[in-house]
């Protein structure tokens, strides 16, 4: 009678050959250029704007951007979360789904070569009645710095001198800003967060003294204003720097204050707003003189 | 005497040979296609100070070695020991065109090749001692083919030269061990200080060497010292020549250490005691600051080493402890080994494999080069995995005999049964090695679903910029006379041996700007992430224009500046 053992031993050249096997499956399992290349037309006929394309699983995403890249617009692909959306696009290969649209009420689903396009329905959907980062970008804002009783505004400037900090340094300095004293500015940019995805915020650098202050002049009525904070994370994450003060007033009254620390990556505060419509105004404030890439988000609900 | 007549009475120097030379040939055809990693810029560039340096001591020795002379060639790229860059500066002199490689980067890159190369040819001669010919075959063939080694195998860096001389060494020692001739210890105290040399890893050698004393003879020597017997005479010979010799070669072959030596090797000794901590992602978390994962070595090793050659190892490994546990309660007769092959170098081959993991077993020490850190521990995995062969070999005919037929007339030739499951154990390895070229720190096994499962799980996919090699053609044809193309991960000093070896183009201009640049290159680590945001502001696109994978997994991409997005 063999020993046991010597019995599965001797199943070992089994294993190498499974192995081998399971290798060339493996290995040939993802879909290659061609079937990204077919996938795009059907996507793009597929995607409505407002509905941004998710990728599952999420390396595969920039072979989708390669194919199709008019499917992921910016103020879409580095939203600042998922709740501003009613419905989503889903694509996935190799039997994945994203997680954070596995709650998502499925509507429709549609195969293409190694493809499933699926259109999710999102259950917690809060409709954005207004998106100040939209409107920064279009300049549709006053900026000023304020020190003491005395603002200094911040002109508009189409045409700045834009640049980029490559993996250590700054993040990209956006060539259309408001530029106020001492070299500091006010536009749109993408800062990424403690799960290195992009966000769309407003890089909101405030002076060495005093105050940043933006002003938006008309805001729609809305139950809250409802905002996200941070630094690159890349950058911020030891917790250099120490917090940043962002506070927010409608014509009168005060709304609310976030204080934010860069450790604490890409963080969501909320404003209660209580239906007002009219202006809103923002400060930031940080007590260090350094130069600070603070950024926010902030929508209308 | 005739080759033939050589090669028949010499057969397993001769198997070495053909491995040494078959792996080396093997490693010379692949290089071409492997970009260059960033730690070879700036190990191409030292080597090209150490080369002028050699090229002064030969022709005005006197001014060659003045301190001043010294200290400006020696102090590139100190941090780390002279010896392999000494080697890359030698062969690019002597190999480096004329009749030698058409590729200056293979001229550096040949001493790790031929050292890789040896450290497999030692593996085979090694296990053919301790186990017998085709265990001593299949273990150096399972080292010679795991996916990790054969990438690094090709760089001019130090991790496969340090893993081979931590082999050389140890063998020697355990030949010095063995025999009586004096042979082996001088080489044990040279080849320990040309371990020093090569990089720090080698501090850990003295306490494998410490801890197999003590697993082998410790017993033994505390009883001579309790009964006023001559213990020290149990202490290795070959200890004097590591202790004498080692710091001598050492000393000698690492110039920047002639002034100032302690003071400097103090600076050496602190540069990686206290090494930053770069990134590194693992189960999907970019681990940037201790603690770092304990189950980090572990679990990579799983999943990028072949499965059958760790089945194997585990096979060997068990079985040693079995044999171990079992002669512990029945005293094995006078003479006789009790465990298959020399008990003292099987402890030997397992110090040295735990020695090797053992650093990250602390949650301080860095993770970021990944695999490479622990590479010294694999020649004796697969030692390890051959002794696994050879319990399969016996655990074989008995096996088929059982199952009757035509498999239980295979069970009477043991000798093709042996070549088939060799065979059988070494296929998947050649596969998989051969195609993880030239994506090797892309490559996982199949136990974690091949790169794309090893990208759901959020493990590395690339580190070290080498993949901009993938690229090449695309750029060469994609960008406008002169341009400047931001080279992100990759090194300046690589970018311009791509350039020197001519796979790219000598007009373009490599750039750390992104704003600066017409083309841009991205490396995907996710920390890396805002590096790819920032190409997308500046570029005005989100839709990379070319892009290399590996098995269908990103690996690196390339952005081309459009007609809508001038420079400004």
């Amino acid at each position: 009678m063999l020993p046991r053992w010597q019995t599965l031993v001797a199943l070992v050249p089994l294993f190498g050959l499974t192995e081998l096997g399971l290798h060339q499956w493996f290995s040939s399992r993802a879909p290659a250029f061609e079937d990204y290349a077919a996938l795009a037309p059907q996507l793009l006929a597929l995607k409505k704007p407002g509905e941004p394309v998710v990728v599952a699983p999420r390396w595969a995403e920039p072979l989708v951007r390669q194919a199709a890249g008019t499917a992921f617009p910016l103020h879409e692909l580095a939203r600042a979360d998922d709740t501003g959306f009613r419905r989503f696009l889903e694509v996935s290969l190799l039997g994945a789904e994203a997680e954070a649209l596995a709650e998502f009420k499925l509507l429709e689903r549609r195969r293409v070569g190694p493809f499933e396009l699926r259109v999710r329905e999102n259950p917690r959907h809060e409709p954005i009645e207004f998106d100040f980062v939209a409107a920064a970008e279009r300049g549709d804002m006053q900026v000023f710095n304020e020190q003491g009783n005395a603002r200094s505004s911040c002109p508009w400037v189409e045409h700045a001198r834009a640049s980029t900090g490559g993996l250590h340094g700054h993040v990209t300095y956006p060539r259309r800003r408001f530029e106020c004293d001492g070299g500091r500015f006010v536009g749109v940019t993408l800062i990424e967060d403690q799960g290195y995805r992009p966000r769309r915020c407003v890089l909101a650098q405030p002076p060495a003294l005093g105050s940043l202050v933006i002003r938006f002049a008309a805001a729609p009525a809305s139950q809250r204003l409802v905002g996200w904070a941070g630094f690159s994370y890349f950058l911020g994450r030891d917790g250099n720097g120490g917090p940043i003060t962002l506070s927010a007033k409608a014509e009168t009254r005060q709304l609310g204050r976030h204080v934010h620390r860069p450790e604490h990556g890409w963080e969501r505060f909320a404003f209660d707003r209580a239906g007002e419509a009219g202006p809103v105004e923002l400060t930031v404030h940080s007590d260090t003189r350094e130069l600070r890439d603070f950024c926010f988000a902030l929508e209308a609900r | 005497m005739p080759f033939r007549t050589w090669g028949r009475r010499n057969p397993d120097a001769l198997i070495a040979a053909a491995l040494c030379l078959g792996y080396l040939t093997l490693l010379l055809a692949t290089a071409g296609s492997l970009g260059f990693t960033r730690d070879e810029g700036f190990y191409f560039a030292a080597s090209r100070a150490y080369g002028a340096w050699f090229e002064l001591l030969f022709t005005d020795p006197e001014q060659a070695l003045s301190r001043a002379v010294v200290d400006r060639y020696w102090s590139a790229n100190h941090e780390h020991p002279a010896l392999i860059k000494s080697l890359f500066a030698l062969s690019h002199r002597f190999l480096g065109g004329g009749f030698g490689f058409s590729e200056a980067s293979t001229s550096f890159r040949f001493p790790s090749m031929l050292l890789s190369s040896l450290a497999v040819a030692v593996t085979f001669l090694w296990g053919r001692r301790v186990l017998g010919r085709l265990a001593g075959l299949v273990a150096a063939l399972s080292f010679a083919f795991m996916p990790r080694v054969f990438f690094h195998a090709h760089l001019a860096c130090f991790d496969l030269p340090v893993c081979a001389m931590w082999l050389f060494t140890s063998y020697a020692y355990a030949r010095s061990l063995s025999s009586p001739r004096l042979r082996w210890v001088v080489v044990s105290g040279v080849l320990c200080g040309l371990l020093l040399n090569t990089k720090h890893n080698s501090w850990i050698f003295p306490f494998a060497v410490g801890a197999h004393f003590i697993l082998t003879r410790g017993l033994a020597t505390l009883s001579d010292a309790r009964n006023g017997r001559a213990w020290w005479r149990r202490l290795p010979l070959a200890w004097a020549s590591i202790l004498v010799l080692g710091p001598l070669v050492f000393y000698a072959l690492w110039p920047w250490i002639w002034h100032d030596t302690l003071a400097r090797l103090r600076e050496y000794a602190a540069f990686h005691t206290g090494h930053d901590y770069y990134n590194m992602e693992f189960l999907g978390h970019t681990y940037w600051k201790p603690p770092m994962p304990r189950a980090y070595a572990w679990l990579m090793t799983l999943a990028t080493v072949p499965g059958v050659t760790l089945l194997l190892f585990a096979v060997g490994g068990l079985y040693c402890v079995a044999r171990s546990w079992r002669d512990r309660s029945q005293q094995a007769p006078e003479g006789q080994p009790r465990c298959e092959g020399s008990r003292s170098e099987l402890v030997l081959w397992g110090v040295c494999l735990l020695m090797s993991y053992a650093p990250w077993v602390s949650p301080g020490t860095p993770i970021f080069g990944g695999t490479k850190h622990w590479m010294t521990a694999y020649p004796f995995l697969c030692l390890f995995s051959g002794l696994g062969f050879k319990v399969l070999a016996e655990a074989l005919p008995p096996a088929l005999s059982r199952l009757g037929s035509g498999l239980a007339k295979l069970a009477q030739r043991p000798r093709t049964l042996q070549a088939l499951a060799a065979a059988c154990v070494l296929v998947a390895p050649v596969g998989m090695t051969l195609h993880s070229h030239p994506f090797g720190l892309t490559f996982y096994t199949p136990l974690v679903g091949g790169a794309p499962g090893a990208a759901n799980l959020g493990l590395n996919r690339t580190f070290w910029g080498y993949t901009t090699g993938s690229l090449t053609a695309y750029i060469n044809q994609s960008t406008p006379p002169r341009a400047a193309v931001y080279v992100h991960d990759t090194a300046l000093q690589s970018f311009a041996m791509f350039q020197e070896d001519r796979r790219l183009r000598r007009d373009l201009k490599p750039t750390l700007s992104i704003h600066g640049s017409d083309f841009a290159l991205y490396h995907h680590e996710p920390h890396m992430s805002r590096v790819e945001q920032q190409i997308w502001l500046e570029y005005g696109s989100i839709s990379p224009d070319v892009m290399a994978t590996y098995d269908g997994v990103p690996v690196a991409w390339g952005y081309v500046r459009s007609a809508d997005a001038p420079k400004r």
